[in-house]
C-alpha cells in the first residue's frame, strides 16, 4: 500500500505545480464543505471534484483536464493510508 | 551518417566541460557545508579539524573532505592548519547576523536541487517537476528561502521606487510578505493586501504577525488567475510571480489586475527581467530552468514581453529600472 496520503495523491494527480496544486485542492475541499482537507475521505474529493477542474482549467487545457481528472477518480478507488 | 570531422586544434580545451559538468559539485558542497552547521561552528573564530570534528560531531575523514572542498571554492580560508569563514560566510551563513542565507541554500538543496534532477524528463514531457516533499514541507522551505534570496530586490525596491506617492498597495503572490516588510518600515502612510494561496496564507500571517507594521497589511486568500481580486488600490505589486506563468495566463493576469485598478494606478512587476535574446543576465538564464521545472511552461521574460503584455492588457509601460544583481522591476501605469 502506499504511504502517500489521499490529500498528496490527489495534489500529483492533478498534475499542477507543486506551488498551486496544493491551495486549489485545499480551496475545493473548503467550498465544497469540508472544513478539514487533511482528514478527507474519498466522497469528499468526488464533491470537490466539479470545483477542482474549474480550477485545474485555468491552468491545463481541456483534454489535459480531463486526463487527470480520470487520474484522480482512479486514485480515489485505490486503499488509504490509515483507513 | 554523421561526417567525421578532423581532430580539433589544439586551442580548444575540455576544461569548459570539465568545470561546467563539475558545477553541482560545488553546489552541493556549499549547500551541504551550510545545513550541517559547518558555518555555524566557525562563527566563533577558526577551528582545526580536530575542533570542528568535535563541534559538529561529523565523522573526522568526511568533514575533511567537505572543508577542503569549500575552502578550494572560496567560502573557508585554512591557516596555520585552522579553518575560517570567508568574510561573506560569516556575514551570512554563521546565524550571527540579521541576514540569514542558508534559508536560501536549503530551498536549492532539499527542493530545487533534485527538481533539477527531472530537468530532462520535464523537457521531454513539458510538464513540471514532481517534488519529493509533502506539499506542507514544501511550502515552507519553498517560502523561507524565497524570503532569503528575495532580500536584497525588496530592499532595493523600498529605497528606490517613491511608494509615498501611494495610498494603498495590493501585492499579488506576495509569499511570506518579503517585499513589503521593507516597503512598510519605509513608508509610514502605505496600507497594503498580500493576496496569496491558501497555502501560503497562513505561512504569510506567521511571518507577519512578528512585524510591528502588521496592524497595516491585510491578508487576503485566493488565486489571481481565478478568485476576485481586491479592489481599491492605486498600486500593485508583482514580485517573482510572473515568472510562474505561460504568457497567455500572464496577459489573463494582467487584464484582471487592470480590472480592480482605476487609471493612473501603478503596476510594479519586479523579476529577472532579461534582454531580448533572453541570454542576459546569465543568472536570469540559468533560473528560467528552474521555473520550468517548477511549472513545467514558464521561464525568465524580456523587457520587450513585458510591454507587449502591458500594452494588450491596458496599461502602459512607464520604465524598466535594475534593483538588485539579476532583479529588475518594469513599472506601468494604468491607461
Amino acid at each position: 500500500m502506499s504511504t502517500e496520503s489521499l490529500f498528496e495523491r490527489v495534489i500529483r494527480s492533478t498534475g499542477l505545480p507543486a506551488y498551486i496544486g496544493p491551495s486549489a485542492v485545499r480551496r475545493a475541499l473548503s467550498l465544497s464543505g469540508c472544513l478539514s482537507p487533511e482528514a478527507a475521505g474519498p466522497e469528499d474529493y468526488r464533491r470537490a471534484l466539479p470545483q477542482l477542474q474549474a480550477r485545474m482549467r485555468i491552468y491545463l487545457s481541456q483534454a489535459e483536464v480531463d486526463r487527470r481528472v480520470g487520474d484522480i477518480e482512479a486514485s480515489l478507488a485505490l486503499p488509504v493510508e490509515g483507513r | 551518417m554523421t561526417t567525421r570531422l578532423p581532430d580539433p586544434p589544439d586551442t580548444l580545451d575540455t576544461d569548459t566541460f570539465a568545470e561546467g559538468g563539475a558545477g553541482f559539485m560545488a553546489t552541493k558542497m556549499l549547500c551541504v557545508g551550510a545545513e550541517l552547521g559547518v558555518f555555524e561552528k566557525l562563527g566563533g573564530g577558526p577551528l582545526t579539524l580536530d575542533q570542528l570534528t568535535q563541534a559538529t560531531g561529523l565523522p573526522h575523514h568526511s568533514l575533511e573532505v567537505l572543508v577542503n572542498g569549500l575552502a578550494a571554492l572560496g567560502h573557508l580560508s585554512v591557516r596555520d592548519g585552522r579553518y575560517e569563514n570567508s568574510p561573506e560566510a560569516q556575514a551570512f551563513l554563521a546565524g550571527r547576523t540579521s541576514v540569514d542565507m542558508r534559508a536560501g541554500l536549503r530551498l536549492y538543496d532539499q527542493l530545487i536541487y533534485p527538481m533539477w534532477m527531472q530537468l530532462e524528463k520535464v523537457i521531454r514531457s513539458g510538464e513540471p517537476a514532481r517534488p519529493g516533499q509533502s506539499s506542507e514541507q514544501f511550502a515552507r522551505i519553498f517560502t523561507e528561502g524565497v524570503e532569503a534570496w528575495t532580500r536584497p530586490g525588496a530592499i532595493a525596491l523600498a529605497k528606490q521606487y517613491d511608494f509615498d506617492r501611494h495610498q494603498r498597495l495590493l501585492d499579488i503572490g506576495g509569499g511570506t510578505g518579503s517585499y513589503l516588510i521593507p516597503i512598510l518600515e519605509r513608508h509610514a502612510g502605505l496600507r497594503c493586501t498580500l493576496f496569496e494561496l491558501s497555502a501560503t496564507i497562513d505561512q504569510a500571517e506567521k511571518r507577519l504577525g512578528k512585524e510591528p507594521t502588521r496592524e497595516r497589511v491585510v491578508l487576503v486568500e485566493g488565486d489571481a488567475l481565478f478568485d476576485p481580486l481586491p479592489a481599491g488600490h492605486d498600486a500593485v505589486l508583482m514580485a517573482g510571480f510572473v515568472h510562474l506563468f505561460d504568457p497567455e495566463r500572464i496577459v489573463r493576469l494582467l487584464e484582471r489586475t487592470r480590472e480592480v485598478v482605476a487609471p493612473g494606478a501603478r503596476l510594479l512587476i519586479v523579476d529577472q527581467w532579461m534582454d531580448s535574446t533572453h541570454t542576459q543576465p546569465a543568472f536570469g538564464a540559468l533560473l528560467a530552468g528552474t521555473y520550468l521545472i517548477l511549472s513545467g511552461n514558464s521561464r525568465t521574460y524580456s523587457v520587450e514581453e513585458a510591454q507587449r503584455w502591458l500594452g494588450v492588457s491596458g496599461w502602459s509601460f512607464l520604465e524598466h529600472r535594475p534593483l538588485a544583481r539579476a532583479t529588475s522591476v518594469v513599472i506601468a501605469e494604468a491607461r
